[in-house]
């Protein structure tokens, strides 16, 4: 972690000192890693995609205001956190109000990344598992089981206490088994 | 079978000291316990990341390149919609609808104090005219009464011309440079006296 917070560190030195080579390196060392959270946190392509341009958008535009305290890690994940779950409200707004244009459901569940069929397959599966969890059950599994972070990065991410991320973590884990328990 | 919720608590690391070292002396010569361990663990085996042999590789390597294209566009002059202006908007939207309800309440009143107004101006008007047309002279009795009239006039005409001083009139000292009288003819003069008398001036 070290290593790649002194590699990012110098990296943002270089771009804001106008090396726009830097920029892409970072963009191309995160994109992944965003568009992956966000798929899992919004459970579609296109709004993934959305969401992760606008992370590298902000990226992009946000570099100067970052204060060398936290890593770039942290920071990015709670840019695309936030979006994620700003995206989801909307989406229940919209849902809630009828607005929501059946063609554009439609095209957001047939649009995809996945060259694979039985990949996407088993991906979905699981990830309809995800979408039953409440939204903050959610995202403190996802950033624990895919990314790896202790609680308290998790903290630093969502800005919610260790002791709260404990217990929707242990309210995710328990939902999670009975849904799997009832499907064996 | 249901798994034990100590497991998941074991898992979510949220035991207390004491319970943790309770539960894992009971798990280490539990195979029951092992067994859902495991069977929970490998069920979160299961949310690993996608292998990226699986995936279409050029989304992620046009992914920079369409937002540096996005980046070099010009920002459109888009109307951005804080929810901290929500609360300010609701109580203009608000005061907005009051102040031209109340109007409209004024407006209201005002018309009819409008009308209320024009109803007894048109009753006094009449009641004017009414007054006037009965002690008119031209209107008495829906006819004129031409002998009224030429007394009236004459007696005008007589007031008037005793008041009159000719010598003023002919000899005006506006019209000092140019001396009418004189460069008018005396069959002109006598014309226009003539015409004068006729027309009861005098």
């Amino acid at each position: 972690m070290y290593m790649t917070e002194n590699t990012d560190f110098q990296l943002i030195k270089e771009f804001l000192a106008g090396d726009e080579i830097a920029y892409n390196k970072l963009a191309v060392k995160y994109r992944q890693k965003i568009y992956w959270h966000a798929r899992r946190m919004v459970n579609n392509h296109l709004d993934a995609d959305e969401i992760t341009q606008e992370v590298l958008i902000v990226l992009y535009n946000k570099l100067n205001t970052f204060k060398f305290n936290s890593s770039l890690y942290t920071w990015i994940f709670r840019i695309t956190n936030t979006r994620s779950i700003n995206l989801l409200r909307k989406r229940n707004l919209r849902s809630f109000l009828s607005l929501e244009d059946n063609d554009a459901i439609k095209l957001r569940d047939e649009a995809d990344i996945f060259t694979n069929y039985e990949s996407k397959e088993e991906f979905e599966k699981l990830n309809d598992v995800l979408v039953k969890l409440p939204v903050k059950q959610r995202e403190v599994f996802v950033l624990r089981q895919f990314e790896e972070m202790s609680y308290e990065e998790i903290a630093n991410v969502t800005g919610k206490s260790v002791g709260g991320l404990k217990a929707n973590y242990f309210h995710a884990l328990k939902k999670i088994t009975e849904l799997m328990e009832n499907e064996d | 079978m249901k798994t034990d919720e100590r497991i998941l608590k074991y898992v979510s690391g949220i035991m207390s000291e004491n319970e943790l070292e309770k539960f894992e002396t009971e798990l280490a010569g539990s195979s029951e316990l092992q067994n859902q361990l495991n069977k929970v663990k490998t069920n979160l085996n299961l949310f690993t990341n996608v292998k990226s042999e699986d995936l279409d590789d050029r989304y992620f390597a046009a992914l920079v390149p369409k937002v540096r294209q996005k980046l070099e566009q010009p920002r459109k002059n888009k109307l951005l919609f804080h929810s901290k202006y929500a609360v300010p908007l609701l109580f203009s939207i608000l005061a907005v609808f009051f102040i031209t309800k109340t109007n409209k309440m004024d407006n209201q009143i005002n018309f009819d104090n409008l009308f209320a107004d024009i109803d007894s101006v048109v009753i006094d008007d009449d009641y004017v005219i009414d007054e006037i047309t009965a002690n008119s002279i031209l209107y008495k009795d829906n006819n004129i009464d031409n002998t009224e009239i030429d007394e009236l006039y004459n007696n005008e005409i007589n007031n008037i011309a005793s008041e009159i001083d000719f010598e003023v009139v002919f000899n005006n000292p506006v019209s000092g440079d140019y001396d009418l009288i004189e460069n008018i003819p005396q069959e002109d003069f006598n014309e226009i006296y003539q015409e004068v008398l006729n027309k009861k001036f005098f």
